[in-house]
């Protein structure tokens, strides 16, 4: 039996309409220990990780690991119907093969969706020696990410003692954000080499919508490595990593 | 805009000259650069085309128009129909006829166009006299008694007698936009008859069928083998889809519209299918356009690219030494806006999507085009549709990795690289964009 409740929506919803920009399908990996979730999105660019641990609801039964495979656009639609208040209950509907969303709010509301058939294609596992790494608040990043649209599809993430740096540069002219250590928003800095590297601006703003404003995102880099980004789920009982490989243009 | 030009005598061979004392005069509607081509009178090539798009339409226009007297056209149309798009939504509307009778299917069907000259597809377009009435778009819902003629026609399945009465004889206006594909003379309509049309069970099915969406029925057109442009004809006449919601659609908008359909369709179908195996190129010239695509065993994604070289219709200022590029790309998901490109974006796509189909295999497809300046006049997107066709059918050159490609690629293009490069984000990708597989230990 699959079946777990938790207090609102909200975590939820935020989780799958992060995911629903990398991948279409998902399959999530019930255990009675939660529920962990790996996915690449189809051009191999990005990797997603996540994970949700017992703890973090309010009633969790899972006898056995059972492994869903859920179209996420279709869940994600779903989860629109929802309000952010609502109790959801998560709940695998054995015999008719579906898994049942249920939000408790004004009234209970039942919706279901059918579960797929994902294959589950194996996925690399990259052991990254990251050099530098920092903490900060999701919506300055979100900011960052917006001024660099502007200007093109790529956007440089320096690291350095001296504080974080997010720029980007093209023919229609350059954007750049800064953040010194000290800055409010800069909440950790631990640097044991300076990193630069590119990346594609789209699946960073994607990644990014995982988080409030008022988030806090850890990012550790490498130069020439993947970019990893950490966003903490139900007050840090979870998390949904994203790997990013990077840009490299060569002369 | 529109200037009168009094040179035709001037531009055409000596002997024809006699033949077309009528012609003092002809409307030129929007010359790229008037006084440019008012110099050169289709003489000296001041704008750098091989040959004179006035000079080429004028001839093309004298052939068919010589038969023409009279306001009454007797003919065979292909069927023929066109929706136009200036009013919007009141637009004009009408049959084309030649003003002869027999097969005359291919004066209206872009498919069987391929390996014909620019001046035969002229002498097609311009043997097509349009009789022109005014129509409200929503007319396609209640009918009347033009609509449900040309409803008709749009059904037929081969070329039917009719008879254009028009109000006077057509008049010989060119249109010279550059984006138009070659359009024949037109009169207003008075009146129009058509003998008995044989209708294509397949497009009457879905005509009557009032409550089958209209996308539903181009997808089911297509996989039932009715030629695109007959799903197009069909569609411009405000054919398909629930009763209350059919509209007139202008043809240059429909052809778009039913190539976009398609391509979506069968790009959902694709993504069910395994990636290729290896790097593939495919070339192939037409009409002095080469093209040459470069298929990726990556999952599904798309980029067209246009140079159009100086000379050529969309470069006139000879000036430029550069080519002029633009493009327009898709990821895997998709693309929400119109591409700057335009319809030529979607033909392209419809034609790279049907094949992949056809295989059961997905790949990332990237397009070029380069139009050199043989290319006198654009004659429509059905080019790049039917040219991408043809040459995916042929055998490509394999390649097992992406610089092998590039370099074959680059053999078949005149502009380097380096230059596609910039230009191409499905090619920054490539070279540029790493893969977390690539990290993986």
């Amino acid at each position: 039996m699959v079946s777990a409740r938790m207090a609102d929506s909200k975590t939820w919803k935020t989780c799958v309409s992060a995911m629903v920009n990398l991948i279409d399908e998902a399959a999530f990996k019930f255990t009675p220990e939660g529920i962990k979730m790996k996915a690449m999105d189809p051009s191999h660019v990005a990797l997603l990780d996540f994970e949700l641990p017992a703890s973090a609801f309010e009633e969790y039964k899972v006898n056995q690991p059972t492994t869903l495979g859920i179209g996420l656009t279709e869940m994600n639609k779903i989860l629109a119907r929802a309000k952010a208040e609502d109790e959801l209950t998560l709940e695998l509907d054995e015999e008719k093969n579906r898994l049942t969303l249920t939000f408790r709010g004004v009234s209970t509301r039942r919706l279901s969706l059918p579960l797929i058939d994902v294959s589950e294609a194996e996925l690399p596992e990259p052991k990254l020696q990251f050099t530098a790494t920092v903490d900060v608040v999701a919506g300055v990043i979100q900011d960052g990410l917006k001024d660099a649209e502007i200007v093109g599809d790529n956007v440089k993430f320096e690291l350095s003692e001296d504080g974080f740096t997010l720029s980007a540069e093209s023919d229609k002219g350059t954007s750049e954000l800064k953040l010194r250590k000290g800055d409010q928003a800069l909440l950790k800095l631990s640097v044991k080499q300076p990193a630069r590297v590119m990346f594609n601006i789209k699946y960073l703003s994607d990644m990014a919508k995982a988080a409030g404003p008022s988030d806090i995102i850890t990012i550790n880099l490498g130069t020439d490595l993947p970019i990893q980004l950490d966003f903490q789920v139900a007050e840090g009982k979870g998390r949904l990593r994203f790997l990013l490989a990077p840009r490299i243009e060569a002369e | 805009m529109s200037t009168n030009v009094k040179w035709l005598r001037d531009i055409i061979a000596s002997e024809q000259v006699g033949e077309l004392a009528a012609f003092r005069e002809i409307k030129v509607a929007r010359v790229p650069s008037s006084s440019l081509c008012l110099l050169c009178k289709g003489g000296r090539m001041l704008c750098g085309k091989l040959r004179c798009p006035i000079v080429a339409k004028a001839q093309s226009l004298a052939k068919s128009s010589l038969q023409i007297t009279s306001p009454r056209i007797q003919g065979s149309t292909p069927p023929g129909v066109f929706v136009g798009r200036i009013g919007y939504p009141k637009v004009y509307i009408g049959p084309m006829v030649p003003p002869y009778r027999g097969d005359t299917e291919i004066l209206d069907t872009p498919e069987l166009w391929l390996g014909k000259s620019i001046q035969d597809i002229i002498d097609y377009r311009f043997a097509l006299i349009r009789g022109t009435a005014r129509a409200s778009v929503y007319d396609a819902q209640s009918g009347g008694k033009l609509i449900d003629v040309l409803q008709e026609l749009a059904m037929g399945k081969r070329p039917v007698d009719a008879e254009a009465l028009l109000t006077r004889v057509p008049n010989r206006v060119i249109t010279l936009s550059g984006e138009t594909q070659p359009f024949g003379p037109s009169a207003p309509l008075k009146s129009f008859k058509a003998s008995d049309v044989s209708v294509d069970r397949r497009v009457e099915r879905a005509f009557y069928d009032r409550d089958l969406k209209a996308g539903d029925a181009v997808v089911g057109l297509y996989e039932d083998d009715v030629l695109v442009t007959r799903i197009q004809r069909a569609f411009s006449l405000g054919m398909f889809g629930f009763q209350k919601r059919r509209k007139l659609v202008p043809t240059r908008w429909s052809i778009t519209a039913v190539d976009s359909i398609l391509s979506l369709e069968l790009i959902d179908q694709m993504k069910q299918h395994d990636t290729i195996d290896e790097y593939r190129v495919y070339s192939f010239e037409h009409l002095d356009n080469r093209f040459v695509a470069i298929l990726m065993p990556e999952r599904w994604s798309f980029e067209w690219i246009e140079a159009w070289f100086p000379g050529t219709t969309w470069n006139p200022d000879e000036r430029t030494t550069a080519p002029a590029m633009m493009g327009d790309f898709e990821p895997y998901r998709g693309r929400t806006t119109y591409p700057d490109v335009g319809g030529c974006y979607y033909a392209c796509r419809l034609a790279v999507a049907e094949r992949l189909n056809q295989e059961r295999r997905q790949a990332s497809a990237l397009v070029l085009r380069e139009i050199h300046p043989g290319y006198i006049l654009p004659v429509g997107v059905w080019n790049v549709r039917e040219s991408i066709r043809q040459m995916i059918q042929l055998e490509p050159q394999k390649f097992d990795n992406f610089q092998a490609a590039l370099r074959h690629a680059q053999t078949k293009l005149t502009i380097p690289l380096r230059k596609w490069i910039k230009t191409s984000e499905l090619l920054k990708r490539a070279l540029f964009q790493k893969k977390i597989t690539e990290f993986a230990a």
